[in-house]
């Protein structure tokens, strides 16, 4: 046989095998993962914006205003199981804002910015949610009521 | 008016090689756009408070080697000093490092031409090496500029070797030992290519080799000296057990021929099925299309290798070099190999001749008849898709963004309390939950480079830092931040 020949078919043999070693890889993904299981974390600002366009398209969005001394509103009534998304706006002063019970929290947002915070009501009861800005200080609060 | 005649002219004999390199610049740039953003974390802190001098004297100290940490002045102390002069700026920072790395790679360019005489060659060499994801670390953080020293130093020492301007070379050799102590392997190298490229040795390259040796040795006894204290801690101790330095002689020889850091995470041995998060990692594209391109990267490259190999008239020699390339890659790799902290950044110089066989294998079907250089194109297109989607996957992998974006929140959260926190001494980080690890007081000291932080956020001042992880009561008068707060 012309050696040239058997190289090719030793490339197409190992390009073949290459290729069947990444199907096998996607069979054994498909027994691996169930739908459910969580996307690796990997920060990318644009990713992030495209996501949080395309998850709150059916989320029930809430704005809260924080200035330096309240949060407006101060009470939040939802519904378990709904899916809230929060948009913070801060209107004076440096705020984040905080929902202890689910641990959750945005970063420090500039007067006149916004951020959203997005949660899903699984537990129902009262839950405070607070500003950090600083702790020796009265900290502008409010309630979450999920019924 | 000769003199401007002649830099055209020698433009135009060069463009190709000019093209070359613009295009690999501006491909990193691109590719690595988001380094020039990424703020000082980690060590950072400690240099910049360490590459302060106000005066001459203490200028030439930096260069005393009576310290308490690694001898390495140049891209620590000076480097900082000057990122202290620009007030810290970071786009000065990032670019003087990736300045540092373009002109390490030009001379590798230099020194592959001068040895192979085939610009083709070392165009391949350049191109498997300067776009290799191992690079990310050091191009991305600050504190790694060490690792590029070390290789552009050398770069420009061996150039200078090759070129017989021994001077220069011992100038640049003994910036590289004062940029990171495994410059020292460099005399090696030397007899490496005389033994094998020049098949040589006469009484004046013994003279030379003796002078490198013994510039060595003297710095290694001032880094051994230096070291005394950091050798005790127990990440840089050198432990002298076999199944550690095999297991890390594998990962390091693994990660330079493409497997990702984070690997070892889920895969404890190369013997055993990984765990059951490995398959998760494929719910991320790149990471997926990554071990795709990987996979078939090496489907193309194995068959290649060996047909390379059975084709040449020179076997033994074949064999001998590429045994060479992988017993320089060991050497370089040797001083970290018998201690507990693997760190892929240390592949900065080692990797080149990881990419020297790439590049051999690649020229050798390059120049044969169509078919072959057919497949040596093929070679260079997955080896571009696999390293681009490689040095996407390792910049999340690395965390670049994430700590920036903590470091990011520290700012604000400092700046929305300046006055306050003036008011109080001490500063004492709490756990958001009770034993938090990641976004907690732990994470929140490497990240803040324990105390050292405080030369850079509230310059002048006196604070005491306590991390909520080692001390439960917190002080009278502490300012308390949440860690929480800051994540």
């Amino acid at each position: 046989m012309n050696k040239e020949l058997f190289y090719k078919i030793i490339f197409l043999l190992f390009f073949f095998g290459g290729v069947m070693v990444i199907f096998s890889i996607e069979k054994k993904i498909k027994v691996q993962l169930p739908e459910s299981v969580n996307v690796v974390a990997e920060y990318n600002k644009e990713d992030e914006e495209k996501y949080a366009a395309s998850i709150d398209s059916d989320r029930k969005k809430i704005e809260i205003v924080i200035n330096d001394n309240k949060m407006i509103p101060d009470v939040i009534n939802v519904n378990k199981n709904d899916k809230v998304s929060l948009i913070v706006r801060v209107e004076e002063g440096y705020h984040n804002l905080y929902l202890d019970i689910y641990h959750i929290g945005t970063n420090y947002i500039p007067t006149n910015k916004k951020e959203i915070l997005r949660f899903d009501a699984t537990m129902s009861g009262q839950f405070k949610f607070f500003s950090h800005t600083y702790r020796y200080k009265k900290e502008p609060e409010g309630k979450l009521i999920v019924r | 008016m000769k003199k401007i005649n002649l830099l055209f002219e020698n433009i135009r004999e060069n463009r190709i090689t000019i093209l070359f390199f613009v295009f690999i610049f501006t491909y990193l740039i691109i590719i690595m756009r988001n380094a020039f953003k990424i703020e000082f974390f980690l060590d950072d802190y400690f240099f910049l408070k360490v590459g302060k001098a106000s005066d001459l004297a203490d200028f030439l100290n930096f260069f005393s080697p009576y310290k308490d940490y690694f001898y390495r002045p140049i891209p620590t102390e000076i480097f900082y000093y000057f990122i202290n002069l620009t007030n810290r700026n970071l786009l000065f920072a990032h670019s003087v490092m990736f300045i540092t790395y373009f002109i390490g790679l030009i001379f590798l360019y230099k020194s592959s031409f001068f040895i192979s005489k085939n610009k083709i060659f070392s165009y391949f060499l350049v191109f498997f090496y300067s776009i290799n994801f191992t690079h990310v670390f050091q191009l991305y953080q600050v504190a790694t500029y060490i690792e590029i020293c070390l290789f552009t130093f050398l770069s420009i020492a061996f150039y200078a070797y090759l070129k017989k301007r021994i001077l220069l070379s011992i100038l640049f050799f003994v910036f590289a030992l004062m940029s990171k102590e495994s410059a020292a392997l460099f005399p090696i190298l030397i007899i490496f290519y005389q033994v094998f490229f020049i098949k040589k040795i006469d009484k004046s390259f013994i003279l030379k080799i003796i002078i490198f040796m013994i510039i060595s040795a003297i710095v290694v006894l001032i880094f051994k000296h230096a070291t005394s204290q950091v050798m005790m801690i127990d990440t840089y101790k050198i432990i002298l057990d076999p199944k550690l330095i095999i297991n890390n002689s594998v990962w390091y020889l693994l990660w330079s021929l493409g497997v990702p850091n984070f690997i070892p995470n889920y895969v404890q041995s190369i013997f055993f099925q990984p765990t059951m998060d490995f398959w998760k990692l494929f719910n991320s594209n790149d990471i997926k299309l990554f071990i795709y391109s990987f996979i078939i990267f090496y489907a193309v490259f194995i068959p290649s290798f060996f047909i390379t190999f059975i084709e040449t008239n020179k076997k033994i020699k074949y064999l001998i070099l590429i045994l060479g390339l992988i017993f320089i890659f060991y050497l370089f790799i040797s001083p970290t190999v018998p201690t507990i902290h693997r760190w892929m950044v240390r592949l900065t110089v080692p990797v080149v001749f990881t990419s020297a066989i790439y590049a051999f294998v690649t020229y050798i079907l390059y120049s044969k008849e169509k078919f072959y250089r057919f497949i040596s194109f093929v070679l260079i297109f997955l080896y571009f898709i696999m390293s681009t989607f490689g040095i996407m996957i390792h910049e999340s992998s690395g965390l670049f963004l994430l700590n920036t974006r903590t470091i990011n929140n520290f700012k604000s959260f400092i700046q929305a309390n300046q006055e306050d926190l003036a008011k109080f001494d001490t500063i004492y980080f709490v756990d958001s939950q009770p034993g938090d690890t990641f976004g907690g007081s732990e994470e929140l000291k490497n990240m803040l480079g324990s105390e050292y932080f405080t030369d850079t956020f509230f310059p002048g001042e006196n604070k005491k830092i306590i991390y909520g992880h080692e001390q439960n009561m917190i002080p009278e008068g502490s300012f308390v931040i949440y860690s929480g707060d800051i994540y």
